[in-house]
């Protein structure tokens, strides 16, 4: 049985690009490509969530999303059209969202080892990024932004 | 013949998704009873005639594998087929749910065909 309770930050940086990629690809059948940092003030004003995990590796990962690609992935998940979508429909989405990035990131790096998943919130991720405690992801689709940021510990 | 889903996930969101795949999907269905968490699940697999399960495993009150647990214990209630749907691929997860009587193991995120197969796959070696 081979467990990675040490992951590098490659490791874990080309696993959480990879299950973004897949879930967004597969589940909101939205087109996502790695890009540049974005800047702080570019992330202000994001919607943010964050799933703490446990299990071979614990810690906690956050998304956060352009309000516009927020409503845009609501729509494509939920088969609404956008002026239909609740806000607290959009919130379910982006949680649901980070869930699934975070587990299928999670079972590619441990795929031998047990883990678990906390219930996705809203958070200030924001903030979060800004304590510089967090490796980061960033990718573009054509509605807008998407960050994803993991800590370990 | 038309099948009626019982689809358990705490994220209503989850749940809307999954209904819609299943009807986009083309697979016969009857209606989709959906339940929050195991708790709920077995309150509506004793109330209504329940043909093939959906479920997931993170969730509050009581998750998928205590629901697994639980079927395999009850006479009435065991031969209903079930599928895991669930962010948690790890191979002790998925062997765990295997051995408390899952008939399938769909992975998030997962595409339209995966679904509707394995809820065929799963309904025909049943005999529902």
């Amino acid at each position: 049985m081979s467990v990675n309770l040490n992951p590098t930050e490659t490791e874990l940086a080309n696993a959480v690009a990879a299950a973004a990629s897949s879930v967004l690809d597969t589940m909101f059948f939205a087109e996502a490509e790695p890009c540049p940092p974005l800047s702080p003030e570019q992330q202000q004003g994001m919607m943010g969530v964050s799933v703490r995990f446990d299990g071979g590796v614990r810690g906690e990962f956050l998304v956060a999303v352009d309000p516009h690609v927020a409503a845009v992935l609501a729509s494509a998940f939920l088969g609404l059209d956008q002026g239909e979508v609740s806000p607290d429909e959009i919130g379910q989405v982006i949680c649901e969202t980070a869930n699934m990035i975070c587990g299928a990131a999670l079972s590619r790096i441990e795929a031998e080892d047990h883990m678990r998943l906390e219930t996705p919130t809203l958070a200030d991720t924001a903030t979060a990024f800004a304590s510089g405690t967090f490796l980061q992801e960033f990718f573009i689709t054509p509605d807008g932004n998407i960050a994803t940021g993991v800590r370990l510990g | 013949m038309a099948y009626r889903v019982l689809l358990v996930d705490d994220s209503p969101a989850m749940r809307a998704f999954i209904r819609r795949v299943i009807v986009l999907s083309g697979f016969d269905l009857e209606e989709c009873i959906e339940a929050g968490d195991g708790a709920e699940a077995l309150e509506r697999l004793r109330q209504e005639k329940i043909d093939v399960i959906l479920t997931d495993i993170n969730m509050p009150r009581m998750d998928g594998e205590e629901l697994m647990r639980r079927l395999s214990e009850d006479q009435a209630l065991r031969d209903i087929p079930a599928v895991v749907v669930s962010t948690d691929s790890t191979k002790p997860r998925i062997m765990r749910m295997i051995e408390l009587g899952a008939q399938g193991y769909i992975s998030k995120p997962f595409s339209p065909e995966t679904l509707r197969e394995a809820l065929e796959k799963v309904l025909e070696s049943s005999s529902v």
